[in-house]
């Protein structure tokens, strides 16, 4: 392996701010990686992926089920084992639903903003994941294994691709404000190298840890010591040419300090047209959390962030009053999402930006506590929109009551093959030797869903 | 006729040749590649449907109807109702076919269970239809005849092999001071290369202080070091081998490979109050030297073997430091089996991983794929562990079988009283799994609670004169002592068993819970078995432990681990000897240090990893004396200077020189105390959790990371005690590369990220340490800029400053507008590179 030290040290004696060297450069003198192409032409450069944790509900969104209206009430023909048990009888959605677009899909009537997007859309009615419990459940749809430990579709990304701006983390994560479940085990770089995990953005002031100067430290002088440390490595590094690394060290202390400054811009929405904030919610209290994350993770693909996870603050986890917590779910994340979309969509981004929408699992056709719906693992909702999907389609089905899906079940070793697919990347060819095996996202299965790729 | 499928989308009037015409016509292979895969793969498409579906009555275990549908010969003869299940080319006449179709509740198959989706019928057709293609050799562990058996030549694999009696070369030179020289220096000169020169004092001094205790060398040391006529190696390699923070460094070293946390993960990540025994067991092991075959045997059946050595139970917390899943009372049977055989399976991995580099884990849904491991091996070592479960008890024998029979006792009553209610079987389950957060379980205890609760007198009165007796007894022997400090009598997350009712087990096709096979005894693993079986072992075992209180699976196990001469003691040498040269020399002898199967590193220098674990075990096990070889060896005292090209040896394999290497995350922030003065160095103890701002401590466990933290000295110890919080990472460890405890860690792989540079460059508590650091410089009444410049580059690098950084370092402290410029200079010295890499 080459060192790169020769070039480095020139552009080091040029002085500071040199330009965006990719972090890719600084792994590969970490001997980590070998290189960061796509295998074939991507359709999408980023993603943002709209983490709704706790489940939403798919007869109560984009899938209504007549029968479940029929048979409101009734058992269900077949037993069905749950969660938290003490199964009810059937129980039919709470809202309505119209048709939209020339697509003709069901929207409820929570979501009208979305509905106006319809036709981007491409519903995935029929996923299926293991694991009826949250945390090995959202640990199977960020890292396609039901247990922690490994790497997470970012840090898979990442690893895969590298990420555009290096004064930028590559994997950004802007968290439930609870903490999402299982935490940073969902954006782990597992076995991966430490370089690809999930950065977790705080989405007001210093949205990343020490990025802020010490109370006690002036801008001329943080300038001063680095400029007194860069001239001590670099005497260090002449003594040790053969140390790819440290070179390597002293280009990270540059980053750094950019860093402080573009990441903080990157948050900074005082640069924002009013228009745009009242366009995502901003304005309003029941918008304004999600939308400002929606609004965010605009700006960071816009800057060349790779891959954005934005987790919902509530919980979709109606165990009991689904009326109640999806209606004000919806509230808060229907607005933000088109006007995500349409912003997008009016920037020329949404071309290059896979947009992905969905939980952990979903929920069950019967009753819970005569007013919720319990973990169903067996079929459940997502949709993608943006770069390479072709809007308007519907794949898949769960059965007339929506327990479990029925034709063209979709795992989530399928969804992440179709992502990879989007960005680029073969998922049988995107491995990494750990224990003596070459793992992948989707472990030993996986396949892309062409119906839906335009 | 075969009757139709009737849901969505084929409608019932077309006909059967209609529908396999529209069959045909969609599944041949001209159809592009775009829309769907046209051929079938059996073991993709097919077997899964009947592993689902049908083998549970079709199978191994049963055989309804007089046919399986895992064997093809038996799905295309004929059944006992004289019909044949599968006739290739003919779905007509297959009575599978109309057997899933029917509408006949008297026939339809499965009887139990969901009825197969239209999608998976329609593969069953096709498949028929196109001579239902069935491979010889599906997976092995589908298909009981080619099962993985070892045979005499997979016991030849190097690593699997006895110590081979080795002789170091004979090399006349002066460059050799012990053993370990002479093989190096005879690879070396093998591949054209010499060793470089000896390193300075100051260089090496620094070194082994990290290397050994992994903390700088103080002031006083450097500068003694300084003069090299003052300075001798021997002597500082005793004085830092018998120093109480050896353990704590080698401890960390173990605990990577010991998958440690204090808390359970998942999602509620409870926190483990009492895992800290372990560790304080660790850092006690390597400080007294316990012998290494000790070590083995107490972490994986202390608790058994020596019940009466505090240290010796506490090991057993090896087995539990792993994450810990909850679910509902209610769940699925499957999911609660699942989170069990989860549990198991991280004590099984991570066991093979930790003593004998190997991945058994591979083994758990079918035979591995490289190294000679059934996965029949898989589940005997699971059914070795499965009766065991983890307990947070006392490591004083009699105070912790009063406590476990209590427990046990009171366990029975509280089931009886439940049994007793009339409550439903959900409700029932709720109450037995004691108060929770979910409305059902509330619910149930509003409803029930009064009634399934009792007090300590009620108890007594309850239990039988027998168990009245026992408790006597057992009260008696407890003999209670009054509290106090002693870590003895502070309780400890350990392992044990509770009667000696063996747990069953059965192999899991491909390590489904769902499809339960054959049941398997205990077992250890057939390739590094030689001559002893495990009932040898078993007996061996019963011969040493109290066999009425356990099934003795964990201390047979214990015994095989440690034989050399029939078990795997060999291996469990060499992957010892192994881990702690990696340690030293940042690569192993062999470069995969949790892997020595056929996937794993092959040895660079294998006679001398026989030599070394040869001499390990010479030495009974003890490890400090392999510590020393390597330290007084001259292959470990080259400078990083190179003598020639890198081109000859651009990885280091030869060891022709000291590669530097980037301290690992604990060594990073343990510096940093030391230097500024802060450095707490008490042993032992409870974990500690440092401050970390707000926004890094998001989690959904109700164990919260205290938020008023005002750190003083109680946080300044050793980064070792940092708490291991699963959901929440300390930022600090993060950055600079600590392991995700989910899974044993072998080797940590440094990286290099900006991330890194921003935590030294402005993390407050970095900050106060530079701030820190300079009151101590003045504090030592050093007044004078030229000696404050020079202690600040003593105690940060190691070394004194040079005439250059002098004048640099005076020019940085003059230039300064802050109320600290030392403390400027100090945080300058902690973020250069030469402060992480030691040479």
């Amino acid at each position: 392996m080459q060192p790169l030290f020769d070039r480095r040290e020139l552009l080091a004696a040029a002085g500071c701010g040199l330009g965006t060297l990719a972090l890719a450069d600084l792994l590969q003198a970490d001997g980590v990686i070998d290189s960061q192409d796509p295998h074939f032409a991507p359709k999408a450069k980023s993603i943002i992926w709209l983490f709704m944790e706790g489940g939403p509900s798919a007869m109560d969104t984009f899938d209504p089920k007549p029968e479940l209206d029929r048979g409101h009430g009734k058992q269900p023909r077949e037993s069905i084992d749950v969660f938290f048990g003490n199964p009810g009888p059937l129980m039919r959605s709470p809202f309505s639903f119209k048709q939209f677009g020339n697509s003709g899909t069901w929207v409820c009537e929570h979501l009208p903003n979305i509905s106006r997007h319809v036709d981007d859309l491409a519903l995935i009615k029929s996923v299926h994941c293991e694991t009826p419990n949250h945390a090995p459940a959202m640990f199977q749809m960020n890292t396609g294994i039901p247990r922690s430990g490994f790497p997470s579709a970012g840090a898979w990304i990442n690893y895969g691709l590298g990420s555009t701006n290096s004064n930028l983390p590559g994997f950004v994560v802007m968290q439930n404000d609870n903490g999402s479940k299982g935490g940073p085990m969902n954006w782990s770089n597992g076995f991966l190298p430490a370089a690809f995990q999930g950065t977790s953005f705080r989405t007001s002031g210093s949205p990343l840890l020490n990025l802020d100067r010490p109370s006690d430290v002036s801008a001329p002088q943080q300038r001063r010591t680095l400029d007194f440390v860069a001239s001590l490595n670099r005497a260090h590094l002449r003594q040790h040419p053969d140390e790819s690394d440290l070179s390597a060290r002293i280009r990270s202390y540059e980053l750094a300090f950019q860093m402080q400054s573009e990441a903080k811009e990157a948050v900074d929405l005082t640069q924002e047209t009013p228009t745009t904030l009242d366009q995502y919610g901003l304005n309003h209290e029941s918008t304004k959390g999600f939308g400002r994350k929606c609004l965010l993770a605009r700006r960071l693909v816009e800057r060349g962030v790779r891959f954005v996870q934005v987790y919902s603050d509530g919980e979709w986890d109606a165990h009991g009053g689904l009326e109640k917590n999806h209606s004000d779910n919806c509230r808060a994340t229907d607005q933000p999402i088109a006007a995500l979309l349409g912003d997008l969509k009016q920037r020329g981004l949404l071309d290059s930006t896979l947009v992905v929408w969905g939980g952990e699992f979903g929920r069950m056709p019967i009753s819970q506590r005569g007013s919720g719906r319990d973990h169903n693992p067996n079929g459940f909702l997502m949709w993608m929109a943006g770069g390479g999907i072709k809007g308007g389609t519907h794949y898949g089905e769960t059965d007339e009551i929506g327990y479990r899906a029925e034709e063209n079940p979709v795992s989530v070793h399928d969804i992440h093959a179709t992502i990879l697919h989007l960005l680029g990347l073969d998922h049988k060819r995107l491995t990494y030797l750990h224990n003596g095996r070459r793992y992948r996202l989707t472990d030993v299965a996986g396949n892309v869903i062409r119906p839906i790729l335009s | 006729m075969i009757g139709l499928p009737t849901r969505h989308l084929i409608e019932s009037t077309i006909s059967t040749s209609t529908l396999l015409i529209v069959v045909f016509v969609i599944f041949t292979p001209t159809t592009s590649a775009d829309e769907r895969s046209p051929i079938l793969d059996f073991t993709r498409d097919v077997q899964p449907i009947f592993i689902k579906h049908c083998a549970k009555c079709h199978g191994a275990q049963k055989q309804r109807g007089g046919f399986r549908l895992d064997d093809r010969e038996s799905a295309f003869s004929e059944a006992d109702s004289g019909s044949i299940p599968i006739v290739p080319g003919r779905p007509e006449e297959s009575e599978l076919l109309r057997r899933i179709d029917s509408n006949d509740d008297s026939e339809w198959m499965p009887p139990d269970g969901p009825r197969l989706s239209q999608t998976d019928t329609k593969v069953l057709i096709e498949w028929i239809a196109s001579n239902a293609m069935w491979p010889d050799s599906g997976d092995p562990s589908t298909d009981d005849h080619s099962e993985l058996t070892v045979t005499d030549e997979d016991l030849q694999f190097w690593s699997f092999l006895p110590i081979r009696d080795v002789t170091p070369p004979r090399i006349d030179s002066d460059w050799i001071r012990n053993p370990i020289d002479a093989f190096i220096l005879d690879c070396m000169r093998s591949n054209g290369l010499q060793p470089s020169p000896r390193a300075s004092s100051l260089t090496l001094g620094r070194r082994m202080h990290f290397d050994v205790i992994g903390l700088p060398p103080n002031e006083e040391r450097v500068i003694t070091s300084e003069s090299p006529e003052n300075f001798d190696a021997d002597t500082l390699v005793e004085s830092l081998l018998s120093s109480k923070h050896f353990g704590e460094r080698w401890a960390r070293h173990w605990l990577d490979v010991a998958r440690y946390a204090d808390s359970n993960g998942y999602e509620n990540d409870l926190d483990r109050p009492h895992a800290y025994q372990y560790r304080d067991f660790v850092i006690r092991a390597f400080n007294e030297d316990l012998p290494f075959d000790k070590f083995v045997r107490w972490q994986i059946a202390g608790d058994e073997l020596q019940p009466e050595i505090p240290s010796a139970v506490a090991a057993t917390g090896f087995l539990a430091a792993g994450p810990l899943n909850r679910c509902a009372a209610t769940a699925p049977a499957e999911v609660i089996l699942g989170i069990r055989y989860d549990e198991l399976d991280d004590i099984v991995s991570t066991t093979s991983q930790a003593f004998l580099g190997l991945t058994l884990g591979c083994a758990r849904c079918h035979d591995h794929k490289f190294d000679a491991i059934p996965t029949r091996d898989y589940y005997r070592m699971i059914a070795t562990f499965a009766s065991s479960q983890r307990q947070d008890s006392s490591l004083i024998r009699a105070r912790r079988e009063l406590d476990l029979w209590q427990k046990q006792s009171k366990r029975k009553l509280l089931l009886e009283k439940i049994a007793g209610l009339d409550c439903t079987e959900d409700e029932a389950k709720w109450l037995a799994a004691g108060p929770g957060n979910p409305a059902e379980s509330k619910r149930a205890f509003e409803k029930f609670g009064e009634d399934i609760a009792f007090n300590d007198k009620q108890w007594r009165a309850w239990l039988p004169d027998q168990g009245r007796k026992r408790l006597n007894q057992l009260e008696t022997t407890a003999k209670s002592k009054s509290e106090t400090a002693d870590w003895k009598l502070q309780p400890a997350l350990l392992v044990t068993e509770l009667s000696n009712k063996p747990s069953e087990v059965r192999l899991l096709k491909r390590g489904d819970v769902g499809l339960p096979m054959d049941l398997t005894p205990p077992g250890f693993l057939s390739v590094l078995s030689r001559g002893r079986s495990f009932n040898d072992y078993h007996s061996m075992a019963l011969n040493r432990i109290d066999g009425s209180k356990s099934t003795g699976n964990r201390s047979a196990l214990a015994l095989w681990l440690t034989d050399v001469d029939h078990g795997a003691g060999p291996l469990v040498a060499r992957v010892i000897v192994n881990r702690i040269w990696h340690h030293y020399f940042s690569t192993g002898i062999v470069d995969t240090p949790n892997d020595f199967g056929v996937q794993g590193g092959q040895p660079s220098h294998p006679e001398l990893l026989e030599w070394l674990s040869a001499e390990l075990i010479r030495n009974d096990w003890k490890l400090k004396p392999i510590h020393r070889l390597i330290l007084g060896s001259n292959t470990y005292r080259q400078s990083s200077q190179r003598v020639g090209s890198a081109d000859a040896d651009p990885t280091n394999r030869w060891l022709s020189y000291r590669k530097s290497k980037r301290l690992d995350s604990e060594a990073v922030r343990d510096a940093i105390l030391a230097a500024s003065g802060r450095l707490n160095r008490e042993l032992y103890g409870s974990a500690i959790r440092p401050y970390i701002p707000v926004s890094a401590m998001a989690t959904r466990s109700r164990d919260k990371w205290p938020t008023d933290i005002e750190e003083g000295a109680e946080h300044w110890r050793r980064s070792l005690y940092i708490f291991v919080k699963r959901s929440i990472r300390f930022p600090m460890m993060e950055a600079f590369d600590a392991p995700d405890p989910t899974a044993s860690c072998g080797r940590r792989v440094p990286t290099t990220v900006p991330v890194q540079a921003l935590t030294l460059l402005n993390n407050p508590s970095i900050r106060g340490a530079a701030r820190g650091f300079a009151a101590s410089i003045r504090s030592h009444s050093v007044n004078d800029t030229r000696a404050q410049v020079a202690s600040a580059f003593r105690r940060s690098l190691g070394r004194p400053p040079t005439e250059i950084e002098t004048e640099l370092a005076i020019e940085l402290l003059s230039q300064s507008e802050g109320d600290d410029p030392l403390a400027d200079l100090c945080h300058a010295l902690i973020m250069c590179n030469e402060f992480v890499y030691v040479e």
